[in-house]
């Protein structure tokens, strides 16, 4: 079944289309969930929610864009909502964005998705969200100010903390490796 | 050969297509919440059905009374004036119409005996 298929299924509301679509899609972003939540269950809480509008919502998915990505971006948003509601978005004061931040290279090749997720969870949920939205989901510092409803300023500054803060977490974890 | 990379592109790289399974209750928690809204969007549908079929009944017996009112009204007009008296006694606003035939009844007799004209 091609993608527009799918689509056109699910706009007439086949359930076993709505199905295929959740099992197409559902694995990474359950992932995109786990990046910024760190507890399972509310992961899937945020999951379901967001399939749920993702299936509701079909109507207005008009073809623009990649398909994957819209989905994305409802799935993110949920789980901002999310953290919101729990409150979790605690930010540090400000520092001054504009302080020359060179980030000291970290001798890995690459990081197992594994790895990945448990660096995430050991960050603070509010570090967390703008480290993915920037570094992962590459959304620029506007968007993730209108996002998280913060001054752009508030973001750079918490991008930088979280920066720091994941290069704190890579050499504890990981050591350093000579690859 | 050493590869440094740092870390915003290791994440980039690597995060992006992390994929975890969901658990099985996951989809049927998704479907009974579908199966929920399908089922009050159809409650709605239904509602606005019964009001148009409540309206369209209304406007049929409006236009069902309003016919048969017509009915009665031509079945009057239709038919043939009274000539007797005794057939307007008691109708409503016949006093014209008795008035004109007590003066047809008494006609004949007042050609019979006109009365003298004044000079």
């Amino acid at each position: 079944m091609t993608e527009k298929d799918l689509i056109d299924a699910c706009k007439r509301k086949n359930r076993q289309a709505q199905r295929l679509l959740y099992d197409r899609f559902s694995p990474v972003m359950m992932g995109v969930c786990r990046r910024y939540i760190k507890d399972p269950m509310e992961a899937e809480d945020v999951l379901v929610e967001g399939f749920f509008k993702v299936l509701t919502k079909i109507g207005m998915y008009n073809g623009d864009g990649s398909f994957e990505g819209w989905i994305r971006r409802i799935i993110i948003n949920e789980a901002l909502m999310h953290l919101r509601k729990n409150n979790q978005f605690k930010y540090a004061e400000e520092i001054n964005p504009n302080l020359d931040y060179t980030e000291e290279p970290t001798v890995l090749d690459e990081i197992a998705a594994e790895e990945i997720l448990n660096l995430l969870d050991e960050m603070p949920p509010g570090y967390r969200a703008v480290f993915n939205l920037y570094v992962v989901e590459g959304y620029k510092h506007r968007e993730i100010a209108d996002e998280l409803g913060i001054s752009i300023n508030t973001s750079k500054s918490q991008l930088i903390l979280a920066k720091q803060r994941m290069e704190e977490l890579v050499k504890k974890r990981l050591g350093r490796h000579e690859i | 050969m050493k590869t440094e990379k740092n870390i915003s592109t290791l994440f980039q790289k690597g995060a992006e297509r992390i994929s975890v399974q969901p658990s099985g209750q996951a989809w049927q928690r998704l479907e009974s919440r579908l199966e929920k809204e399908e089922r009050r969007g159809r409650v709605v549908v239904m509602r606005w059905v019964a009001s148009a079929a409540a309206m369209l009944v209304l406007v049929a017996a409006i236009w069902l009374w309003s016919a048969s009112m017509q009915q009665h009204n031509f079945a009057i007009l239709d038919a043939a004036p009274p000539q007797n008296l005794e057939d307007l006694e008691n109708v409503d606003g016949c006093e014209p119409y008795c008035l004109v035939l007590k003066a047809r009844a008494e006609l004949p007799a007042y050609y019979a005996n006109p009365v003298e004209k004044r000079n």
